[in-house]
């Protein structure tokens, strides 16, 4: 009996360390991927910065593109106030992106599952939809009085349009096949937007979020500069500017890329969990 | 487990898609009666309404006059008595093989327990956590027969389950399909263009006509029920008698 219990452990022992082994030898791969992106940026970057001068003539080109390792100095300088900013801003990106998701899901979900809601609505955003969102800022910070209600409110305008097209074009092109499934199974209406419309629309939401979140931190930006608040990267960025300070305002750039990097990992590991059946089979 | 099945009757039915200038009747005056406990095929031209005849008894497709029933009940919404089977088995691509066979038990509220044996019955208990891309055709139709049975109905439409499978894996399922009615005695109807399938799991053929559908000849075939039937000397004379009848 006691053998039996050591063995299962020894078993169980082993299973645990091969599957540590294989997650690190999984994990290893992907960032030596990422590792490589990386590099191969850093060094278009530096080909930039050495040839950007010689081709303009113009004596400020040879300030406006500063080399990598300048600029990752200065934002290792910067680093006690930079987290500041990113933090502020990847804030108000994320508090956009929720209230867009609240909004954009359902209603891109039953306007493309309902036909006559379809019929309806569609007009309404395909006039609304060209309509540059920033042009509302002023309202909007009259609105939120200049705070930050007014900077996320903008970024949620604009990622619900980009959200709402893309869900109800998945939920119109839902398979009559596991509509059909679940019907004669006696779904109901919200069982089957439970089980069947909002998952099998859900990959192209996530994909719609991932697109949006440059226009976000586009329309951060604008709203950080527009009236600049405490802390916030398009308010660094604008300082930088202003200053003729390239470096840092490269190093600015770079914290806008880090952030919009950390959304893009947190929405592809999201996509993983929530939408486990893609990564799985053949 | 023996099941006693449902009689069910299409009494002058007519059966249409779109309204007004659109309408596209698909039969009309439409007569069929299976009695329960029976294995009934259907097969006709493409696009003449048998799967119609599915929908319809499964409460997707109201009728435009006439009266389905089931027993003394007429057919006005999906009933747990009666299941589909799809083509593809109709899995869902996010659920496990567990949850697309407790689906139909989920949406009623009702314990999926009955679940775990259904899928020792096929022999597929251990794909349990699988999803859908990770089976072959013959396990997903396997689910898909698990699902069916999981709340076991009365009364089993299959429409086409089999076309998308190869030879070998659709004689298997075939025989899958015979043991599990001869054990339940489920009433059975089944729509196929397979015309060896039709004769092997059909006690009768109902053959129909192109659209607005009418019964063209229904062909009895005693012997099917038996393992052995697609064997027998008989079985390949029956099939050709059908093919003279849709020629």
């Amino acid at each position: 009996m006691r053998r039996t219990k050591l063995n299962l452990l020894l078993y169980l022992i082993s299973v645990g360390f091969f599957s540590l082994l294989r997650w690190i030898w999984k994990a290893k791969k992907r960032i030596l991927i990422y590792a490589l992106s990386v590099g191969a940026l850093l060094l278009l970057w530096w080909l930039a910065s050495l040839t950007l001068p010689v081709l303009f003539s113009n004596p400020l080109a040879q300030k406006v593109v500063p080399g990598p390792a300048e600029v990752l100095s200065v934002f290792a300088q910067e680093w006690p106030r930079m987290w500041e900013h990113m933090l502020n801003s990847g804030l108000r990106v994320l508090w956009g992106l929720l209230l867009a998701m609240a909004i954009a899901v359902p209603a891109g979900l039953m306007v493309g599952f309902e036909p006559l809601l379809n019929q309806i609505v569609s007009p309404l955003i395909y006039l609304t939809y060209p309509v540059p969102k920033v042009v509302l800022l002023p309202i909007l910070f009259v609105l939120f009085n200049l705070e930050d209600g007014s900077r996320i409110a903008l970024i949620t305008l604009v990622l619900t349009f980009q959200i709402l097209l893309s869900t109800r074009d998945a939920a119109r092109n839902v398979a009559a096949n596991h509509v059909l499934s679940v019907r004669s199974a006696g779904a109901n209406r919200w069982q089957l937007y439970r089980h069947v419309v909002l998952p099998a629309s859900l990959p192209s939401i996530l994909t719609a979020a991932r697109v949006s979140i440059g226009l976000a931190f586009a329309a951060l930006y604008l709203a950080e500069t527009f009236v600049k608040p405490r802390y916030g990267i398009g308010k660094y960025l604008n300082e930088a500017y202003s200053l003729n300070g390239y470096t840092r305002m490269m190093a600015g750039i770079l914290a806008m890329g880090l952030l919009g990097f950390i959304f893009y990992i947190a929405l592809n590991a999201l996509e993983r969990v929530l939408c486990r059946w893609k990564f799985r089979g053949g | 487990m023996s099941h006693g099945g449902g009689h069910l009757r299409f009494e002058q039915v007519k059966l249409a898609y779109g309204i007004g200038p659109r309408e596209t009747v698909v039969m009309e005056s439409f007569n069929l009666s299976v009695s329960a406990g029976e294995s009934v095929a259907l097969v006709g031209p493409s696009g003449c309404g048998k799967t119609s005849v599915l929908y319809a008894l499964c409460g997707l497709l109201k009728p435009r006059s006439g009266s389905i029933t089931i027993g003394d009940e007429r057919v006005e919404k999906p009933r747990r008595d009666v299941a589909l089977i799809l083509q593809d088995a109709g899995l869902l691509p996010w659920k496990t093989v567990w949850a697309n066979a407790s689906l139909g038990l989920q949406l009623a509220g009702e314990s999926t327990q009955p679940v775990r044996s259904k899928l020792e019955e096929l022999h597929i208990e251990e794909l349990a956590q699988r999803y859908p891309s990770e089976l072959s055709g013959g396990q997903r139709q396997r689910v898909g027969i698990a699902r069916a049975l999981a709340s076991d109905p009365r009364i089993l439409l299959m429409d086409e389950p089999l076309a998308s499978l190869d030879a070998f894996t659709r004689e298997r399922i075939q025989e899958l399909f015979l043991e599990l009615w001869l054990k339940r005695k489920h009433t059975q109807l089944l729509v196929t263009h397979n015309l060896e399938e039709a004769v092997f799991l059909g006690q009768r053929v109902v053959v129909l006509s192109d659209k607005p559908a009418k019964i063209l000849e229904e062909i009895e075939n005693p012997r099917a029920g038996s393992p052995d039937w697609r064997y027998s000397d008989g079985f390949y004379d029956q099939v050709q008698v059908l093919r003279k009848v849709l020629s």
